[in-house]
């Protein structure tokens, strides 16, 4: 938004682009460039977006196409608090709207087995891809990017109340599934 | 929160990402976008690597038409134009070249009814709507989707077409085919819940099970409906099953035409095939003729290369074997699909025989009769997948080749002119993209305006009143259409028309203006004059929602602030212009959204359709000549790029618990996007 004061940071560290994920996410500056941006959040929003959607094709289209349309408005998205957010919105948004109009009914963790690759706690893994879409959406900034609860709402234009309720009732059912096994 | 799930949520993901691809990578691939509006290249290892070499080329679209493409690469700013697409074909209305040379005979002439009076079903197999002639989609609350979508979960295996056919002689009965069943819904029993009666079941006694029809091992029937014919003491049903063997060497095809008021079947033609005679023959279409009979249109797959056989059953109808060019090696079938008129015209989709996919159009004898090329690919790729013909028009669907720089609705139906050849698209919705290669069109027919289905909305128990006929709709007189053809934007003022309607509230005083927004003004600016006024902190308007092509002629954009509504017309500029009525929130069903003014501006009745704020769906309304609000539910976007996302309603404002089950796969209008507190707009059955 316009004339809001911004924490302006784009590190070297934020730059790479090999398999970690950040700790928190990268508050873009003012007249970065598209590409520093792109460098910075690619990988971690298509990796967030791959979880969200059980898809990792759909994600990749689903990143490329937020991506285009940031870069489209680069200019005003760059001075969003938080540019990676209103992208996975965006992305997730074109991702869901994708998929009702395809009609394609997966079970998401059918996908996940497919094209994810899950690896790890596989019960919590299922779990996780049989929450609800709004519910995996901000479980996965939450706790892959590790976005603070604030930061998700925004992201989401969502009320911070609304996060915090789906979030615990993911938690909630993430819950009732671990204990059921 | 829990922090020992939360921890371990965290470890599982983030060890579950580090496995995940990278973005970088990723082998070159240019993929459209959005109904081939953008593009995205990729180049090998450069994505996630933008800088390193030319990574990633976005396409603007430009106003013509063309498109720019940009790239945000290493060699040089962020923007750079590094090449200009030409302006492609007009996406809309494509005319095929040259024009057909196909004229029918008199006397066929005379007896093809042309479309007048109807509305198009479509059944896709994944949903079903009724589409008029002008593209307009109603989906009914009484059938069809529902039960369609039930019909095929039933044997999802075996419906490969999924069809359901409105019978317009029965008043809104259905009849669909599922696996090895044939259905029939009668009228008087549609609705919620209602169960169809299994009218007619095959079963191959052949193989010695008792007619189970996996006794053979995983051989699999299917069923296509073709005609219905309502004489005075039955209906008739005429449609085909074939049984084909696991492993598709064997099968046989059968026509059948059913009673089902009796019940009774009679098995009109049969072909057997087996290895020796090669894969057989695949039926494609057929009609009840008006003088008695039945035609039938195969698709012959043997070794003879015939490659399209007339029958019939009437004493001047004969087998027409159509053979191929000579030297042509026939490897596949030149007939992707066909459909007989019920006056025994045929239309035929042929392949690989002309060096563009053409319809072929033949009389009931074989004789062909002409073309209508259909300027779409490169040479020996590409065709037309369904095809169906409703009185003089035929219905086409995109098939897997075509070139979609010239055909770039992919998923959409035309419609065709068969003496003209003049095609105009019908928005195609809710089909799954992938249908496009396979099955877009499953069944098409024609639904007088007196049928409960017409139309589509049903509020009244007692019956529901017939919507307005296509005649009606073709010629729309909005009240708030704009009068912008004549006066020049700087001087045009208030139309007043607003005024006659609306009492509260105040129209733009003498300088044309009301607060910061005047008369003639782009709607992009209206808005950011809007947002200004009403604070940028929260109803910040994404840029893309105000670019890109506006609503197309007799369409309008109304947006409105906290203070004002604001109407465009088709030329993007500001028409109508007036003070926001408390009393019209008050009572207008979306509150504090002023459905009413938009009421007022355009006349009733109208459709008014209302964002999400998330790009998902937007809330369509359906108001009566009496304003008064007759149907309502959830569309879908034809487009990809519908708003992207602010807060138009807020969370969970559309929710189905709210508003019921949504007619789903309503179609939108192509536009890019709705603004923020604006709503799109259109008098009902506008063309």
């Amino acid at each position: 938004m316009a004339g809001r004061e911004r924490v302006l940071r784009v590190t070297a560290a934020t730059l790479s682009t090999g398999g970690s994920i950040r700790a928190a996410r990268v508050v873009v500056e003012p007249d970065v460039t598209f590409e520093a941006f792109y460098r910075a959040e690619g990988d971690d929003l298509f990796r967030a977006l791959s979880v969200a959607l059980g898809d990792v094709d759909l994600a990749r289209e689903a990143t490329d196409e937020g991506f285009v349309r940031a870069y489209q408005h680069w200019r005003k998205v760059s001075r969003y608090d938080n540019p990676a957010g209103w992208v996975y919105r965006v992305a997730l948004n074109w991702a869901r709207s994708r998929l009702r109009k395809t009609k394609r009914e997966v079970v998401t963790h059918q996908v996940h087995e497919r094209s994810v690759g899950w690896s790890g706690d596989p019960t919590l893994i299922q779990a996780i891809g049989e929450l609800p879409i709004e519910f995996r959406s901000v479980v996965v900034l939450r706790y892959l990017l590790q976005w603070s609860t604030a930061e998700v709402a925004e992201a989401m234009d969502l009320p911070t109340g609304t996060v915090k309720s789906r979030l615990s009732r993911a938690l909630n059912q993430l819950r009732s599934a671990l204990e059921s096994e | 929160m829990d922090p020992e799930l939360e921890s371990r949520l965290r470890e599982s993901l983030g060890r579950h990402a580090r496995r995940l691809p990278t973005l970088e990578g990723s082998v070159g691939d240019v993929r459209r976008r959005g109904r081939n509006r953008r593009w995205a290249v990729r180049t090998a290892g450069a994505l996630g690597a933008v800088a390193i070499s030319g990574a990633i080329a976005i396409s603007l679209n430009r106003a013509d038409g063309g498109q720019t493409v940009a790239t945000a690469d290493g060699r040089g700013d962020a923007g750079d134009v590094i090449g200009v697409a030409p302006t492609p074909t007009p996406t809309v209305a494509p005319t095929p070249t040259p024009v057909p040379v196909f004229v029918p005979p008199e006397s066929e002439a005379d007896l093809v009814d042309p479309p007048g009076d109807v509305t198009l079903l479509v059944a896709t197999g994944w949903g079903s709507g009724l589409v008029d002639v002008f593209g307009n989609v109603y989906v009914p609350d009484v059938c069809c989707e529902d039960l369609d979508l039930a019909w095929y979960e039933q044997d999802r295996t075996q419906a490969a077409s999924g069809a359901v056919r409105v019978l317009d002689d029965l008043r809104g009965g259905l009849v669909s085919a599922s696996g090895n069943s044939l259905y029939w819904l009668p009228a008087d029993r549609l609705g919620e819940g209602a169960e169809p009666v299994v009218a007619a079941v095959h079963v191959d006694e052949s193989d010695g099970d008792g007619g189970d029809d996996d006794g053979d091992g995983g051989g699999s029937y299917e069923l296509e409906l073709w005609d219905v014919i309502e004489l005075d003491d039955r209906v008739e049903v005429l449609y085909s099953v074939q049984k084909v063997s696991a492993d598709g060497s064997e099968g046989s095809a059968l026509l059948v035409g059913h009673s089902l008021a009796g019940g009774d079947s009679e098995v009109l033609a049969r072909v057997d095939w087996s290895p020796d005679t090669g894969p057989g023959d695949v039926w494609a279409g057929a009609a009840w003729l008006p003088e008695g009979g039945w035609m039938s249109l195969k698709s012959n797959l043997d070794r003879t290369c015939e490659w399209v056989e007339f029958a019939g059953a009437g004493a001047d109808l004969y087998s027409s074997p159509h053979q191929r060019p000579e030297g042509d090696d026939c490897p596949n079938p030149s007939m992707i699909a066909g459909a007989v008129s019920d006056e025994g015209l045929v239309v035929v989709s042929e392949r690989y025989l002309f060096p563009e996919p053409v319809l072929g159009v033949y009389d009931r004898a074989g004789n062909r009769l002409g073309d209508i090329p259909l300027d779409g690919t490169e040479p020996g790729e590409g065709h037309w997948s369904e095809l169906d013909i409703v009185g003089r028009d035929v219905l086409v669907s995109r098939g897997e080749g075509m070139d979609p720089t010239r055909w770039p609705e992919l998923d959409e139906t035309y419609l065709i002119d068969i003496e003209t050849g003049d095609a105009r698209p019908i928005p195609y919705w809710g089909a799954p993209s992938f249908a496009r290669t396979e099955i877009a069109v499953d069944q098409l027919t024609a639904i007088e305006p007196t049928s409960p289905l017409y139309f589509g909305v049903e509020t009244d128990p007692a019956g529901p009143e017939p919507g307005p006929t296509p005649d009606e709709a073709a010629t729309p007189t909005p009240v708030g259409t704009p009068t912008t053809d004549e006066v020049p934007p700087e001087t045009r003022e208030p139309t007043g028309r607003l005024e006659n309607v609306l009492a509260p509230g105040a129209l733009a005083g003498d300088d044309g203006c009301l607060g910061t927004i005047c008369l003639g003004m782009p709607l992009d600016e209206a808005l950011e004059a809007a947002t200004a006024a009403y604070g940028a902190e929260d109803t910040d308007t994404p840029e893309a929602e105000l670019e890109g092509t506006l609503p197309p002629p007799s369409d309008h954009v109304f947006v409105t602030d906290a203070e004002r509504v604001t109407v465009t017309g088709a030329d993007g500029l500001v028409t109508e212009l007036r003070s926001f009525p408390l009393a019209d929130q008050a009572s207008s069903p979306l509150g504090p959204l002023g459905v009413g003014e938009v009421l007022a501006a355009l006349g009733a009745p109208a459709e008014v359709f209302v964002g999400d704020g998330e790009g998902i769906r937007a809330l369509w309304l359906l108001y009566d000549t009496e304003a008064s609000l007759v149907g309502y539910g959830f569309v879908e976007p034809i487009d990809d790029d519908m708003a992207l996302g602010d807060e138009a309603l807020g969370d969970g404002a559309l929710g189905d618990e709210a508003l019921g089950d949504p007619p789903d796969d309503r179609l939108l209008p192509d536009y890019d996007a709705l603004p923020v507190n604006a709503y799109w707009a259109r008098p009902a059955g506008t063309p």
